[in-house]
Parts: C-alpha cells; structure tokens; sequence
C-alpha cells in the first residue's frame, strides 16, 4: 500500500518482524520502535511480550513523525513507558555503527551487496562502521517460537465460541464440546500448529525444558546487545537474509521460513527499536538492511536513515510508485 | 473399650482450608467497573472485563493494597516483587480462558494465624496468600445456560492453610475467626451467603503418625453449616474406607446440602495443569516503602486480641466480650462509649441485650442507628445517678433511636425524669389509698398486702417515674401514722 502510493504510510503489528520485512521486500522504511514505546491497547495479541505497533512509510520522516505522534504512556497499557525526547542530536561524524560480522553465516550473497552497499554510503557520510561480535544468534529463533507461541496459546484461548470465535447459533451441545467445534472451526492449520506448540511448552514438567529455557535465552541475547550498544550506537545488519521471494511459493521449506526471521525477531525478543531501510535493488527486487539502537532511542535510528538519504536518495525498485504517484495522477 | 472408639482414635483427619476472600474496593481489579454485589445482570462489565480481543489488564492499586494488608495480618514474609501469572483452563464463566492470578511470586507467604479453637489457641500455617480476578457467574435456566459477567475481575484473595487443622468444627471455629478478621480489617464484608467470602476444603485421614493421606477436595462450603456438616461427613466416610482395608480416591467432592453428603465431582487422574507462565500484561508489582506504610496503617487490632483486651482493661465477661468483638462496629462503639464515660459493664450489658434486640427488631445496624456511643454513655450516665430507671432507660433508648434525639432531651421534654419527691408522690398515694376503702382498712389493720397494690398504682399514675425506694418510704409510713405524725409536727 505504501510502496504503491495509496497510503503516506501504514501501521501495522512487528511481533517477529511483520513491519520490518515487508518494508524491506518493497524499498520502504519500516519501523518497530522499542517495547513499551507505543501503547498496545487495542491491539488484538499474538504474542503480548513480542507485539509492537510498527510503522510503514515512504520516508524516514512520514515514519518518524508517525511514531512521535503514537509514542508515550498509556493508563490502559501498564507496560508503556514515558520516556523524555533524547537530548539534541549527535553530531553524526561521531556516531559509530557496529556490523555484527560474526552471525552473517548463511546470509545470501544479494543481502551481503546490501549490507556492504550502505555501509559504503554511511562511510562517506563520514560515520564509522567497525565489526562488533553478538556471539551466536543461534538459539535466537527457537527460543522466539517458544515464548511466541506459549504467549498465543493463553491469547487465542477466548476464541471458544462463547463471546468470541465461531458459533452458528445458540449452541446445543456443552459448552467442551462447543469449544472445541468453535475451535477447530474458526483456525487455520498454522494457527492450530502454534497453539499446541505453546501448550506443550508450557506443560507442567515441560516448562523447565522449554519455556524457561527460552526466557533465560532471551535475557542472554539482551545482554549480548546491551553489551554490544556498550561500544556502538547503533547496529546495522540484514533485515531478512535472502532477497524477496515470488508470491505463493517461497521456495523455503517451514523451518527456513522460521529461521529467517532471524535478524527482525531477534528485536522483539530483546525490545530494541530497529528500522529496515532501503538498501539496494538487486535483479529488480528491493533488499533492504536494518539498523537497531539501544532501548528508546529511535531517534539515532532516524538519524542514520536520514543521512543515508541525504547521501543517495532511496534506491526504488520498477513498479515502485511512492507517496506521491496519486497526487501526480491527478495533477 | 468399645471397637469403634480404638479405630478412631487410630485415624487422624488433616484439613486444609482454601479461603476466597473477595476485597472491597471501589472498582475491580484489571478495570474501572463498579465491584458491587447484586446489581442486574451485566451491568458492571466493561471490554476489559469481558476480555475483548485488544484489551489489556490494568492493576487496581487499592486491590493490591487490600491484598498485602491481609497478607501481613495473617503474618505472612510480604514479597517484595510480586509476580502476576496466566492460569489457563477453559469455563465458559471466564471470558479469557485464562484468569489472571499468582503462582511463583504471590503476595505473601509462609504466615500464621492463630483461632481459639475448642478453648486452645495455636497457629495454623498460613501457606500462601495471592490476588486473582474472580470469574463469571454461571446460571443454569432449564436446557440454557446465561452468564453474569459482573462478578468478572472482582478481586480476589486466596488464602491457602497448611492442613493442620483436624476436625470439622475446629475448621469451623477457624474460619469464623478468619471471618471476623477480614471484616475488621475492612478488607472484606465476610458475607458467605453473597460469596464474599467462600470456602474449600482439602480432606485426608490416615492412621495417627503416618503423615497425610489421600487428599479430597471438597468444593463451596459456603456457609459454616456446610463447612461443619461436610468436613464431618467426609471425615467419617474416609476413615471408614479405611478401616474396611480400602484406599481414599483422590478427587473432588461437593457437599449436597439436600442429601447431607459429598458427592464425587470429578476424579482427578492428575494435578490439574494450568499452564501457569507470568503475565506479559502486566509488569511484576515491586511495593516501595510508602506502599509498606501504607499497609502498616492500614493494620488494625485483631479481634482475638481485642477481645482479650476488653476482658483485661473493663472486667466484662467472657460472653460479652465475645459478643462486642463478633463485629468490628460493635467493639467500635463500645469503647468510644465507656471513653465518652459509659460504664463499661452497663455498656456491654445493653449492647448485648436491650440494644440489640431493639435495632433487630427495626432492621437497623448499630452503626446505621441514631444511637451514638455518647448518647448511650448519657443514658447510662442517668441509669447509674438514678435519674431514671431501668425500665424508663428502656424507653429512653427507644425514642432516641425512633426519634433521632439525645436522651437528655428525651427525659427531660417527655417528663421522664424519676419522680424522688416526697412532696409529689405522697399525695398520689394518698388519693390512691383514699379512693380504695378495702385497702385503707388493710393498712389500719396493719396488712401488709396492699404494699405491692399501692406500688402499682403509683407507677402507673407516675408513668413508671416514681423512684420505687421513695414510694416503699412513703407506704412504710402508711402503717406508722403517729411517729409520722409527730415528725410532720416538727417540720
């Protein structure tokens, strides 16, 4: 919608990565600002600890401007916070980029173009790239599947028939057996897969093996960037590590599908703000790169995007019709 | 000794009570809906409390409060980060399929609390105490079922013992003191019959010594009665499963208050599993010392050690100071009574008596009534000077709390102050022995038996006001005339 122009920008929920690489698959930015950042009132939950209200646009701007408009405590949501806006600016040749080289494993050769594409622009911008080392993400989705997926058992569970779900009428059977129609009715295969998923997870004398496993991995992986956001400002790496993929078939199997989200997911997971920016259009398709900051400071995420644009104006790809195509239409 | 004596003797009950304790407070617990009882169906509930897709739970301070008060009443090791959890199960009277309560990190722990149980007094284990959101309310209509979401998201508090209480009227005994002890803490209305305050029981016997045995479940006890008969009933049916060699099924019963049975509910082939995992919706709540302050203020004297106080510092009997701290208004209003200068014994008396009965009669609370702790004081002030009788007193105490007035004012605009005056009674009784010749020749022939006669009469044309001590005086003198006489020739 944002890339065809019908919209100046559009939100929509980041709980893995559902901003950040479609923007990347259509040369937009994409933004999930930091957890607690923005109020998730409102917002029907798949992962409540993940979930973060995101925005699509065509620039860093529109984006910026959308997120300071949304951003701020809310009395209905007791995990936003309030936070003051950041001091002044700082001086971009003194801002430092870390490039995580030790977990681009696997990373498709395109993705590298990108990654090294806007490394080059930053650079000129004067801004220093270095090699940071994250340790390994390895246990980053895994561990994403299983407090995603344990948080959307408990979520999905009102969808029984009685007030919400699916329900023809008044139910003639009891009310067990009206849940389980409701719910084998109302979802899908991929949702039935991820609420029993969740529910293993979290069986009593599985926890220890499963669900506490992955929070204390997820406090590993916070530290791990906390320490790394010690050294640099921001982080720059792929936003998904192959180059969009044709509609329909991915050509990815289900496990590969899971593990590219990798680098987004890996944000929800520890709360920071990251922005996939446009990186290069490669054979016609758009890559995009992601750049994350420590914990409220989507403001040195803007900052980049917006040197970057200075540099060189966002490479779009063919059919890309951008914020302004209508208004040109109509002209 | 008698067979059955040796078996029961050889079996020990081991109970442990699950107290549901609903909080006053204005709102609910996750929301701002009113947290009343009774109002019509649906009419407290809110998106938040019915659990819309897109809501989120925000945390009732004043809940949280009532929570830690009673967790540190109940001498619990109060947590200083308390951790609120998803507890899922499926019922239709929960809109989320999930109740938000504690586990891991509940509000306190590890507490005590002592009941005089029997005469004796010794603690029982207080295991847990924790803040969850009450469910639903489910009502069976025919072939239908409706819901009532207005109880959804009152704040609850569990209190879970540890079973060391062993018999059915010790569980009884204890649980009216934990009744009473919510209710001067303020934190509950302690009303059973609403379900303010509800009750399960975890039942096991086994032989003396040998520890706990197979653990019953028995599900809404909901008045003392039931708490009684129930615990009693499973007692006996347990204990003669084992003695015929059997095994205690573990399960959940229900007491059937129509057949004066349990009943088996569900068999339970394991724990239940609950899924419980913390609630991303809400950060942990982390109390800070203002907070601890706050609940320390909150504390009040509980009443099994007001009611040793009172027996101590006024010399009531036992009965009475049983009865003055059965409620918190009543203990209440009897010390600011005996401080505004009451008599302590006579407070106690009429509140027992006279003043109960009286606001019984009209459907009134103490605390609802006219009658202040300084107006009863003044009454007892008048009873005590002989100002007026016990007899006007009751009378005065009618009319303050019909009328809305001071008894001073009572006594003084309804002419009902005691008659002493000599002056004043003689000529009735005189007119009284004049109007009756049977009885003036009684007296001349020196009979006594008019005396209760002539009181009557007296009172009754005094309206009760005559001073009885006076009007003996004054009939007295009916049987000496001459040394009467000559003492009137002297004045």
């Amino acid at each position: 919608m944002v890339a065809a122009g019908l919209v100046p920008f559009a939100l929509g929920s980041d709980t893995g990565g559902s901003v950040r690489q479609p923007a990347s698959f259509c040369g937009v930015y994409g933004l999930k600002p930091t957890y607690g950042a923005v109020s998730r009132f409102g917002l029907v939950a798949y992962a409540s600890s993940l979930d973060v209200i995101g925005v699509t646009a065509a620039d860093a701007a529109t984006a910026r401007a959308a997120f300071e408009t949304m951003r701020g405590v809310d009395q209905f949501d007791q995990s936003s916070v309030d936070y003051p806006a950041p001091a002044a600016a700082a001086a971009s040749d003194r801002l430092v980029v870390g490039i995580p080289e030790d977990v681009l494993d696997g990373v498709d050769p395109a993705v590298r173009r990108a990654l090294q594409a806007v490394r080059g622009r930053l650079e000129e911008a004067g801004i220093r790239c270095v090699p940071v080392q994250l340790g390994s993400l390895e246990y980053v989705v895994p561990a994403y599947y299983v407090i995603a997926t344990a948080e959307a058992s408990a979520n999905l569970a009102r969808y029984d028939g009685v007030r919400y779900g699916v329900r023809d009428g008044y139910a003639s059977a009891d009310a067990e057996e009206m849940t389980i129609a409701a719910r084998s009715a109302g979802f899908g295969a991929e949702v039935k897969l991820r609420i029993l998923v969740g529910t293993y997870v979290l069986r009593s004398g599985f926890q220890e093996q499963y669900y506490q496993r992955a929070q204390r991995i997820r406090t590993l992986i916070r530290r791990s960037f906390e320490h790394a956001f010690g050294e640099v400002d921001l982080l720059l790496m792929p936003t998904f590590p192959v180059p969009p993929f044709a509609r329909g078939d991915a050509g990815l199997d289900a496990f590969q599908q899971k593990q590219g989200d990798l680098f987004t997911c890996t944000a929800n997971l520890t709360g920071h703000p990251a922005l996939s920016v446009p990186g290069i259009v490669d054979g016609g398709l758009p890559i995009g790169v992601q750049f994350m900051a420590p914990y409220f400071r989507e403001d040195l995420l803007f900052q980049a995007a917006a040197l970057l644009a200075a540099q060189t104006e966002a490479p779009r790809p063919p059919g890309y019709l951008g914020p302004h195509s209508l208004l040109a239409e109509d002209g | 000794m008698a067979p059955a004596a040796s078996f029961a003797a050889a079996y020990q009950p081991h109970i442990g009570l699950e107290i549901h304790v609903q909080l006053i407070t204005a709102s609910k617990v996750f929301c701002q809906c009113r947290n009343a009882f009774g109002d019509r169906p649906n009419e407290n509930v809110c998106p938040v409390c019915l659990g819309y897709p897109g809501i989120l739970p925000a945390l009732n301070s004043e809940a949280v409060l009532g929570a830690y008060v009673l967790a540190r009443a109940l001498g619990c090791t109060l947590s200083t980060r308390t951790v609120f959890e998803r507890k899922n199960y499926f019922y239709p009277d929960l809109p989320k399929n999930y109740q938000i309560s504690q586990f891991g990190a509940p509000v306190g722990r590890d507490g005590a609390f002592t009941a005089e149980i029997d005469g004796l007094r010794a603690p029982v284990g207080i295991r847990e105490v924790h803040l969850e959101e009450d469910a639903g309310k489910m009502i069976h209509a025919g072939d239908i079922s409706l819901l009532d979401y207005n109880r959804t998201g009152t704040p609850l508090v569990e209190v879970v013992t540890q079973p060391e209480l062993t018999s059915a009227t010790a569980a009884e005994q204890f649980l009216e003191e934990f009744r009473r002890t919510v209710r001067f803490l303020g934190v509950c209305d302690g009303n059973m019959e609403q379900g303010s305050l509800r009750c399960d029981a975890n039942v096991s016997v086994n032989r003396a010594g040998a520890g706990l045995g197979n653990k019953v479940e028995i599900k809404n006890l909901n008045s003392f009665k039931f708490v009684r008969n129930a615990l009693a009933f499973e007692i006996g049916r347990q204990t003669a499963i084992l003695e015929e060699g059997g095994a205690v099924r573990v399960e959940t019963r229900l007491w059937n208050e129509n057949r004066d049975c349990t009943e088996p509910m569900r068999v339970k082939e394991s724990e239940d599993d609950y899924r419980y995992f913390p609630e991303p919706d809400l950060p942990p709540f982390c109390p800070d010392e203002p907070f601890f302050a706050a609940v320390e203020e909150r504390l009040v004297e509980l009443p099994l050690a007001r009611r040793d106080r009172l027996r101590e510092q006024y010399a009531v009997t036992a009965q009475q100071a049983a009865f003055l701290t059965a409620e918190p208004d009543t203990a209440e209003f009897f010390e600011r009574t005996v401080a505004a200068g009451g008599d302590a014994s006579l407070a106690a008396r009429w509140l027992g008596a006279d003043i109960r009965g009286y606001l019984n009669q009209r459907r009134e609370t103490l605390a609802g009534s006219h009658l202040t702790p300084e107006r009863l004081a003044a009454l007892l002030a008048m009873l005590n000077s002989g100002a007026v009788s016990g007899k006007i007193a009751k009378q005065v105490l009618a009319k303050v709390i019909a009328e809305d007035r001071d008894p001073d004012a009572v006594v003084e605009e309804d002419g009902l102050r005691q008659v002493t005056d000599a002056g004043v009674l003689r000529p009735i009784l005189e007119r009284i022995v004049a109007d009756n010749p049977r009885v003036a020749a009684q007296i001349a022939a020196g009979e006594r038996k008019p005396a209760g006669f002539l009181m009557g009469q007296v009172m009754r044309h005094t309206a009760g006001r005559a001073h009885p001590d006076q009007v003996h005086a004054l009939i007295d003198a009916l049987y000496e005339p001459a040394q009467n006489g000559e003492s009137n020739d002297r004045d």
